[in-house]
């Protein structure tokens, strides 16, 4: 949608805070990737591969 | 938010994000006991400090809303904090004594065993006490009450001696029974005896 309304031409660099927002919106489901990732898939590796 | 970072900023913080993530997959096939989880943790830490500082533009916000950002991981831990002492605690004091069957089970077996002695085994409450009693009394809520084997047995002294040597677990609500066949039959026989009775003889309130 950001992407979409970029091409649109509907942002300035007065006025983006959907690109801001979505920006944000992006990391914080990044951030909870970064300690899911090790706590699903690679908690206890070290004992499941022998 | 009006600070502009360059593009080299952003390629450099995504391939620590990578090579951070690269370490944490190769500390996970480590054998470090105990450290693999923290050190997994630590790593995840580094990198959303990363993505919250710069992808986040934190790093060129007011003091404002580093604050915020600041005072809202501290409440985040301090719930999760909260959630574990209760979680990590779970087992801790489940039986009438204040001990898990697990962290009585080596006292019980290291306890010294009175003698099999005629006297003895005519009073096996002291017996009872320091082993069966520790769970199954009247009022316990860790394991089965005395009325309740009561019920289950009536009065065949053979079956709670069967079971005592070799417990299964039917109820899941309770913890399992630690085998007591170390006590050896003569006991054992006594200590059946005397919580048939005593359910016999006392009424539950």
């Amino acid at each position: 949608v950001i992407l979409w309304m970029a091409k649109r031409k509907r942002f300035s660099p007065e006025w983006y805070t959907p690109v801001e927002m979505a920006g944000l919106y992006w990391h914080f489901v990044d951030i909870v990737w970064i300690f899911l990732f090790p706590l699903l898939y690679l908690v206890d590796r070290a004992h499941q591969v022998q | 938010m009006s600070h502009i970072s360059p593009k080299s900023t952003y390629y450099a913080i995504f391939g620590a994000l990578m090579a951070l993530t690269a370490l944490t997959v190769y500390v996970a096939f480590q054998h470090l006991g105990w450290l693999n989880f923290p050190v997994a943790i630590s790593i995840a830490f580094l990198k959303a400090s990363l993505v919250v500082l710069f992808f986040m533009h934190v790093k060129y916000s007011s003091k404002l809303t580093k604050l915020l950002v600041a005072s809202t991981f501290f409440f985040l831990a301090s719930l999760f904090g909260l959630t574990m002492t209760d979680y990590l605690s779970r087992g801790w004091l489940t039986s009438p004594r204040g001990t898990t069957t697990a962290g009585m089970l080596p006292k019980l077996q290291a306890a010294e065993l009175p003698a099999v002695s005629a006297q003895a085994l005519a009073n096996p409450q002291p017996l009872f006490e320091a082993t069966c009693g520790s769970c199954h009394s009247f009022t316990t809520k860790t394991a089965p009450t005395l009325a309740e084997i009561h019920d289950l047995y009536s009065n065949d002294v053979e079956k709670v001696v069967t079971w005592a040597k070799a417990p299964q677990r039917k109820r899941m609500r309770f913890e399992p029974m630690p085998s007591f066949a170390h006590l050896g039959d003569a006991r054992l026989h006594a200590l059946a005896n005397y919580m048939l009775q005593q359910a016999a003889q006392t009424p539950p309130q």
